[in-house]
This record gives C-alpha cells, sequence and structure tokens, in this order.
C-alpha cells in the first residue's frame, strides 16, 4: 500500500495544474513545494512583508493559482524540500522530505516531477563579488519583496529576462544605469516574429521597452561584461563589444561603468536533480536550455511511474507549462489506471503552439560558441568552493575528461549547492579542451541530498536503543 | 601490427594503476584499461579511512606496511595521521572492543585503551556517554578523491599506456596471450592482471570463471565546511562509524552502512534506511554535528568472498592470469599489496605471501 | 551600498521589528526575508569562503548557498527565512571568529 497515487513535486505553473487535473480525476495525491507559497517563479508570491502593492499580470496569474490550488482543496505542504527521491522493495516511490525541521518519508506509485529551471551564469573575473545577482534571482526578489539590489544597477545578459528586469527595477522606481545585451537588435526582431502567436505577451514586451526608452535608459547591443572591478562588493563594470560568436572583440568599443549592483543572466537551464536521482535519462538540446529529462510529449520519462512536466523536461515557457502539468497528469492517471481515457490531440496542440513562443525566448539566450571565451582564467566558476577556471583547466589538461573525476581532482561542485551553478561552465570549459560534445561529457553522477539535510533533522527523536545496528565486521 | 604487451591490466582503481607502475618500473610494458575513469571506483569514494584499529587481524601485517606507503604518498593525497579513537558506548560493546582490539594489538597494531577522561580532553566535543575507548597513534586518513589524480599524474609520466571509458566486452586466451576487446580497439598482451574492484565479478567471467564475490554498497556522507570539532578519526566498537573531519573542516561519516543496487546496474544507490542510522550514530558520537548539514551523500562497491580475504595471485586454470582484489581494507592495504602483486608476476621474492584465489571458500563471520 | 525597499504610493509593508546580526541590532519588515533585511541595512557579505574572498546573496530562491547564515542556532538560507522578532542571526565567520577568541587554537 503506497501512501499515495501521485506525488507532484514542485507547484509552478506545470506541477499545480497536474496536481489538480489529477485530484480532479479522483487520484490520492501530495504536492510538496520548497518555497513558501505556490506559484514557482513566474508567479512567485509576494512576501508577508507587503501587506498590499500595485497588481502585475504575475501577481494576478498567481494569485489566480493559488486560490484554485485552495479550491480544490490538494494536499499542498509548503517548505517542504525533497532530498531523496528512491525506490523501495515493493517497486513504490518512497520521496525524503524535510518540512520546517522534521524529515518525512512517504511513499506514491508515480511522480510527476515539476521541479523547474535555474538560473545560468556565464562568469567572469569579479562576478562572485557580493551585488552581483543573477537575473532570475533579480525577478524573484522584485515579486517577493518589492526591493532593487542597489541605487546604481547595470542589467546584463541576454533574453527576456534582461528587458524585463530593466523594466522592473524602472516599475519599482530604482534606476538603471546601463543595459549590457548578448542580444542584437536583430535577433529581437526577429524572435518577434515567432513571438506573434501571443500577441499578448509580444505586446507587453514591446511596453517594456517602450518604459526602458522613455527613461533614456543607455541600451549596449551586442556587448557583454567582461569584468566586475571591486575589492568587497561590485564598484564598476567593464563592457565590450562582441563578435557574432558572442567573444569580446579586440577592436570593439570598450567602456567601464560605475555601479553598486549587477544582475547578469545567460538564460535558465532546466532543474534536473530530483529526475537524475530517480534515473532517468537525460539529453542535451541547447535550444531547451541545455541537459534536460527525456520526455515524450506526456512527460512520460524512461523510468515507470516518473513523468515530468514543466522546464526542467525542457525549457518550453511558463505559457506551454500548464499544459505540459495537465498532459503529465493525464498519462500518470493512465498508469495509475484513475478515471477516464480521454481524447488528448486538442491539448498536445494547444501545448506546442504555447511552446512557440517559450522556445523563442530561449533561443534568444542559446549561448554562442565564443561565449566562453570571455570567462579569464582567474574567473571563480565554483562559488561554494572557489574553484577557478585556471584550476579547472589544468585538471582537464592533465587527462580528467569526465565530470566525476574533474569534480574529485578540483573539488569543483562540491561545495553545498552540488555543482547546481558551476557544473555546466566547467563542461563548457572542457569543450573547449577535450573538444567532446556536451552529450559525450554527460552529467556528474547524481547524489542525494537534493538540497543540504540538517543534521538537526536526521537525529530528531532518536534513541541509541532503537539503532538497527547489523552484525559487526568479521575480525 | 598491434602491440603486444607484457601485461594488459583490467581496472584503474587503486591496485590496477599502482601493479601497472611497479611493473613499469621494472620494466614490463604495460597497458591498462579503466571503464570509467582512474580512481573513481571505491578507490576514489570511500571515506579514506586508514585505521588500524578496523583492520582483520590476519591482515594487520599488510595495513601496517600500507600505511607507511600512504604517509610516503603524503600531501599529494591529502594523508594525515591523526590519531584514532574507538568509542563504546555500553557494556556489551565495551566488551567487544576489549576482545577485537587485544587481538589487534596481538598482531602488531600499536592499539591501547585509555579512559574516557583522556579522550574528552582531547576530544571535548565527543559525547559523554562513553564505557570504554580505544586509541591508536598510528590512525589517520588520506582524502579518496584525489586517488585519480594522483595515479593518473602518475601514469603521465610512466611507460604505462592507459585508457580511460574502455570497458573490456571480450577476452580470447591463446597459447601467445591474451586478446582484449574494448568497444572500439583490440589490445594484445602475454599476461593479464585482473584489478576490477567491485566489478571483479564481472571481469573474472569474461576469462569465464565464476567467483562467488558479493559486492557490498558501502555508504558515506560528507557536511559542509564547519570550524574545528575533532581532531582524531573516530571509530565505534562495532566498526559501524568512521568520523573525521578533513583539513577543509568538512566532516565525512562513513561505517560501512548498505546502500543499494549492483555492479551491473552502474553506481549503487544511497538508501535511506541506512543513511539516516548512519549519521544518528555519528550524531549520537559528536552532538554537536547537530548545528551542520549534510550536502553529499554516496556509495562505493566493495567486492568481497565468503571468507573476507583477499584474492591475491595466479588463476589456476588460466596460464599466465592474475587477480586482485577482494581486500577487505583495500584502499589502506591497496599500494602495497600492489607491490607484492607487481614482484609475484615479476617473479621476485614476496616480503608477505599472497592469497591463493583457487582455495576453498567457507564461509566466516568471526 | 545597499538594497533599496522601493517605497511607491502603493506599496505598504509590514510593521519594522527588531533583529540582531552578529551582536548588532537591525531593524526590518515582519515577514520579509533575512536576506532582504540585512542588505537593506547595508549587509550585502553573506560569507567569507575558506580563501578570504567575499560573497552575498546570489539566487533569492535557496539553492545557491551563498546566503546560509546561523539563524537562531540552525545554518539555513537566510533568503528562505522570514524576518520575525528578536531573531537571532550570525554568519559562520562571526561563529568561528568567536570560537578563536574563545581560546579554541584548533579552530
Amino acid at each position: 500500500m503506497s501512501d499515495f497515487d501521485l506525488i507532484v513535486i514542485g507547484a509552478g505553473a506545470a506541477g499545480s495544474r497536474a496536481a489538480m487535473e489529477a485530484t480532479k480525476a479522483g487520484a490520492k495525491i501530495l504536492l510538496l513545494d520548497e518555497q513558501a507559497e505556490a506559484g514557482g517563479q513566474v508567479w512567485r508570491a509576494k512576501s508577508p512583508s507587503i501587506i498590499s502593492a500595485p497588481k502585475t499580470p504575475e501577481t494576478i496569474a498567481g494569485d489566480k493559482l493559488r486560490s484554485d490550488l485552495k479550491l480544490e482543496n490538494i494536499l499542498h505542504i509548503v517548505n517542504a524540500r525533497v532530498w531523496q527521491i528512491e525506490k523501495n522493495n515493493d517497486d513504490l516511490w518512497n520521496i525524503g522530505y524535510l518540512n520546517n525541521g522534521h524529515l518525512h518519508n512517504v511513499t506514491c506509485k508515480a511522480i510527476i516531477a515539476a521541479t523547474g529551471a535555474q538560473e545560468r551564469v556565464i562568469p567572469v573575473t569579479g562576478s562572485q563579488l557580493p551585488g552581483v545577482i543573477g537575473l532570475a534571482a533579480a525577478t524573484a526578489l522584485f515579486k517577493q519583496h518589492l526591493t532593487t539590489p542597489g541605487k546604481q544597477t547595470i542589467v546584463a545578459g541576454c533574453g527576456p529576462l534582461l528587458i524585463f528586469t530593466a523594466y522592473e527595477i524602472l516599475r519599482l522606481g530604482g534606476k538603471v544605469c546601463a543595459i549590457i545585451s548578448l542580444n542584437s537588435k536583430t535577433n529581437w526582431a526577429k524572435a518577434s516574429i515567432d513571438m506573434m502567436t501571443r500577441p499578448d505577451l509580444l505586446w507587453r514586451g514591446a511596453t517594456w521597452f517602450a518604459k526602458i526608452t522613455a527613461a533614456r535608459i543607455p541600451i549596449y547591443w551586442q556587448s557583454t561584461v567582461t569584468e566586475i572591478i571591486g575589492e568587497t562588493h561590485i564598484e564598476s563594470v567593464n563592457i565590450s563589444a562582441i563578435d557574432a560568436n558572442w567573444s569580446a572583440t579586440s577592436h570593439g568599443q570598450k567602456n567601464n561603468i560605475k555601479a553598486d549592483s549587477l544582475c547578469m543572466g545567460h538564460g535558465l537551464n532546466p532543474a534536473i536533480e530530483a529526475t537524475k536521482l530517480a534515473d532517468a535519462t537525460h539529453i542535451y538540446s541547447p535550444e531547451l536550455g541545455g541537459w534536460h529529462v527525456k520526455t515524450d510529449d506526456f512527460g512520460r520519462t524512461d523510468k515507470a511511474g516518473l513523468y515530468a512536466a514543466g522546464d526542467n523536461a525542457g525549457i518550453y515557457g511558463a505559457g506551454a507549462a500548464p499544459y505540459r502539468g495537465k498532459l503529465a497528469a493525464i498519462a500518470a492517471l493512465q498508469f495509475l489506471n484513475i478515471g477516464k481515457t480521454q481524447n488528448t490531440d486538442k491539448l498536445v496542440a494547444k501545448m506546442k503552439s504555447a511552446a512557440k513562443f517559450g522556445l523563442a525566448t530561449t533561443k534568444l539566450t542559446i549561448l554562442r560558441k565564443g561565449m566562453i571565451e570571455n570567462t579569464q582564467q582567474t574567473a571563480i566558476i565554483c562559488r561554494c568552493e572557489a574553484v577557478s577556471r585556471q584550476q579547472l583547466e589544468a585538471e582537464i589538461s592533465s587527462g580528467a575528461h569526465s565530470p566525476n573525476a574533474i569534480k574529485s581532482g578540483t573539488r569543483c561542485g562540491m561545495g553545498p549547492c552540488g555543482g547546481r551553478y558551476c557544473n555546466d561552465v566547467a563542461a563548457l570549459i572542457n569543450q573547449t579542451i577535450s573538444g567532446k560534445t556536451r552529450q559525450q561529457i554527460g552529467l556528474t553522477t547524481s547524489r542525494p541530498p537534493i538540497r543540504p539535510l540538517p543534521i538537526s533533522a536526521i537525529a530528531q527523536n532518536f534513541d541509541y536503543d532503537d539503532l538497527p545496528i547489523p552484525a559487526p565486521a568479521p575480525l | 601490427m598491434t602491440k603486444n604487451y607484457d601485461i594488459a591490466i583490467i581496472g584503474g582503481g587503486i591496485m590496477g594503476c599502482a601493479t601497472a607502475l611497479h611493473l613499469a618500473q621494472a620494466g614490463m610494458s604495460v597497458i591498462l584499461l579503466e571503464k570509467d575513469d582512474i580512481g573513481q571506483g571505491a578507490s576514489g569514494v570511500n571515506a579514506g579511512t586508514l585505521s588500524l584499529q578496523i583492520k582483520r587481524v590476519k591482515l594487520m601485517p599488510y595495513a601496517l606496511k600500507g600505511h607507511h606507503e600512504w604517509q610516503k604518498m603524503g600531501d599529494k593525497v591529502g594523508f594525515v595521521k591523526t590519531g584514532g579513537y574507538t568509542l563504546a558506548f555500553n557494556e556489551r560493546e565495551a566488551k567487544l572492543l576489549e576482545e577485537r582490539m587485544n587481538l589487534k594489538r596481538e598482531a602488531g597494531a600499536n592499539i591501547e585503551f585509555v579512559s574516557p577522561q583522556i579522550l574528552h580532553k582531547n576530544e571535548p566535543n565527543i559525547t559523554k556517554k562513553i564505557v570504554a575507548v580505544s586509541y591508536c597513534a598510528d590512525d589517520g586518513y588520506a582524502n579518496s578523491s584525489l586517488t585519480g589524480q594522483y595515479y593518473r599524474n602518475l601514469l603521465n609520466h610512466s611507460s604505462v599506456d592507459y585508457f580511460e571509458q574502455s570497458q573490456i566486452i571480450k577476452i580470447d586466451q591463446s597459447d601467445k596471450g591474451f586478446n582484449v576487446h574494448t568497444a572500439n580497439p583490440q589490445y594484445k598482451a602475454k599476461r593479464l592482471l585482473l584489478a576490477g574492484g567491485g566489478w571483479m565479478k564481472q571481469a573474472a567471467a569474461l576469462l569465464d570463471i565464476d567467483l562467488p564475490i558479493q559486492a557490498r554498497v558501502n555508504t558515506v556522507s560528507v557536511t559542509e565546511r564547519s570550524p574545528k570539532l575533532i581532531s582524531n578519526v573516530i571509530g565505534h566498537a562495532t566498526g559501524l562509524l568512521t568520523m573525521k573531519q578533513k583539513a577543509n573542516g568538512s566532516i565525512l561519516i562513513g561505517g560501512g552502512w548498505q546502500g543499494t543496487g549492483t555492479p551491473n546496474d552502474g553506481r549503487g544507490k544511497v538508501h535511506s534506511q541506512t543513511v539516516i542510522p548512519n549519521i544518528q550514530l555519528g550524531q549520537y558520537a559528536l552532538p554537536a554535528l547537530s548545528a551542520l548539514r549534510i550536502i553529499r551523500s554516496w556509495t562505493g562497491f566493495e567486492a568481497n568472498v565468503p571468507d573476507f580475504y583477499p584474492l591475491a595471485g595466479a588463476l589456476g586454470n588460466v596460464p599466465n592470469a592474475y587477480i586482485l582484489g577482494c581486500v577487505r581494507g583495500g584502499f589502506t592495504i591497496g599500494p602495497y599489496i600492489s607491490k607484492l602483486m607487481g614482484d609475484f608476476i615479476l617473479g621476485n621474492e614476496l616480503e608477505l605471501p599472497l592469497f591463493d584465489p583457487n582455495r576453498q571458500f567457507t564461509q566466516t563471520g568471526k | 551600498m545597499r538594497f533599496f525597499r522601493q517605497t511607491g504610493s502603493k506599496i505598504k509593508r509590514s510593521q519594522l521589528v527588531e533583529f540582531s546580526f552578529n551582536g548588532t541590532t537591525y531593524s526590518g519588515h515582519l515577514g520579509e526575508s533575512v536576506t532582504v533585511a540585512l542588505a537593506a541595512n547595508g549587509i550585502i557579505t553573506t560569507r567569507i569562503t575558506h580563501d578570504g574572498s567575499p560573497r552575498g546573496a546570489f539566487c533569492f530562491m535557496g539553492s545557491c548557498q551563498e546566503c546560509v547564515l546561523l539563524i537562531d542556532g540552525l545554518r539555513i538560507e537566510a533568503c528562505q527565512v522570514a524576518l520575525s522578532e528578536g531573531l537571532i542571526v550570525q554568519s559562520i565567520g562571526c561563529l568561528i571568529a568567536e570560537q578563536k577568541a574563545k581560546g579554541d587554537e584548533n579552530v
């Protein structure tokens, strides 16, 4: 007997929809999310410190999602951090999670992993300094706290988050000193043709550009941050024009811009820790944000009873996420033999149509091959363990070519974040030396816990006499 | 024409690498084939404990020599001689500790019993619920994650040809020697050494030999960096806890708790029902662990035969084929027993005897 | 430098409460994340790495581990903790310095 038919991990746009769909069909489900409220990153809720604030399209959609979840009476545990996923002896999934300082173990027949995406930031010298935050990080800060990261902020990187971040700072009343965009105006013009599928969103994007233009914010098109200067925090930023491969050109325009904060991001990576731990197959597709869990249109992975919905199965964006959640729920319900079979052709078509917009925005963030050349030897790749590009290159050049071997030799990815922010960059550096494809390079072996696990929770209510001590080792 | 090597070594862990280096130094042409990466199996993921208090009585002479080898390897493998305490929390464990440590002392380990007061003077953060303690000044640890880097560098500076990501799919035998097939190239060698670690059963099966090998799935966990909490290697009378604080401040918790999976399914998996009690036992011994977080748990395969003694010698029914593995305490003993193995292959006189792999296996618990 | 809680006309925030960081008293809004409360008070360095370089909050969603602090005695990502009255917050570096001051040379 399992505790639940289905456990959904992640209460963002995809996971929430999956949970609602499965509940409606009569499945016994549990929705786990590590944030304090449902909504994921796109529809992140305001902190309890905000009593009232102007509504935005994101807050309206997020509030609707949260009230829908309440209406469905879904068993939704917030602040729940999944640390372990494994199969038990009865071939059920066993999920370990931490909630408010306590450990819990629950079993289920099926899992939908809807763990979303995470930020990708390609480091340069100084990018580890306080005052430098990610673009997605900045949007979390705005949505949750209506707070800006400084008095003089530079916004740098690529894709729609770049423009949204600049717009949000202005909307909230902050100051943007410059926008440093890897994308060219032409890139944006081309992307907007693909974005015609969602005229409403395209129009919103146009209003962001309009506000930025009206505020006379300098935009450096086809440029990149080459270095961040500062001792204890960011003081200024060096920028340079780039070539078609996104590599800083020696003859191009160079500038130093003073700032007390920098929001920088280079697209999103699917968050694959959960599906990796569950042993599903993952594949590398640059147009989908890099490594993602391999699924069909219904989110079926190659592990029985394991489904994935949303950006962790490839960055299709927030528009497609609810459809992907619903499709994964339908597939999981079929596996569970719950509810009626339904015609899903229309739903698949809707998902694919919605995905077009997301794919067009993701396309703006596909890293071109010169990007990694902007990362200096002294740049810190692994923030946790302070490992530089130079150290990585020395290890790779001595013959350590697999991600596990590089990690062991340099400690890159051995810190508390678990390599979440450095594995991708380490592999880009590996490519420049080994010449292998990302698929050939592969991934590090998955290790629990997915997030650091407090020993205080593990040791709680522990009685020494209950310790299951096996027979001692042979003498 | 393909080169005909003097020996092909299957497996690039400590034993495969150390034997390869020893043979190459003696003038043999050596090829080493590793299915994954150098030193990334048990050699690179074990807890790194170099403790005489957890070595088997009969293997003690090998462990003492092994310690000496690690000491010589020094900083490059993060070797530190810290001393080690083994704790007993109740009368039953105290009795076990006394029995076991006395035998190990008789076998040559520098083990003494000390009072809880002495323990707490040197390790003030260890729990006060102590009934008995043993101490060995020779105990310490090495940083197993540096094993791969260490041996790869030595191999790079040797005459050994080595290939990683080279899984063996077939071995042909003839009177001239062996044809070793990987997915792509084949290699020829006059002799063959199986040093496949956790994957030894699979390696031997390529020669149609069925060895009664079981793979244990040992679990290790590590905390984030912490201010200094312990200075010595800490063990438990049952052998089910090893704990040490590395130079970087992180605390490593092991003790042979069993994960799940088999070498056939790739890497093993951490099992919540064993990793939790492992960490609980660690926290019981060191209450201050409560302020820290576990950032990673993992497993490594350890191959064993029923009598838990090594397989080290010539394979009786395949001429010119040798085997080295299944060494309980293989991390400690590995660098030394590999030299013995090398000497055996070279026909040199042996400092200590090897362990006939063709012996009859009987179950042993004691 | 510091973070700015924006004060547009329609933004209303909760009451201010006091908390301590490394022994000094600060104030912040009830329910905001400890990371934001600190940064709004000008504290943007949350940890010093083993090789002495400063780090600050980076992801604001509980995954990068850069803002892990000792909050009421437990190590936790400060961006995931809601501020409450009297919260005792300490940096890990401060904890080590304290132990050194107590005469523990091993730290």
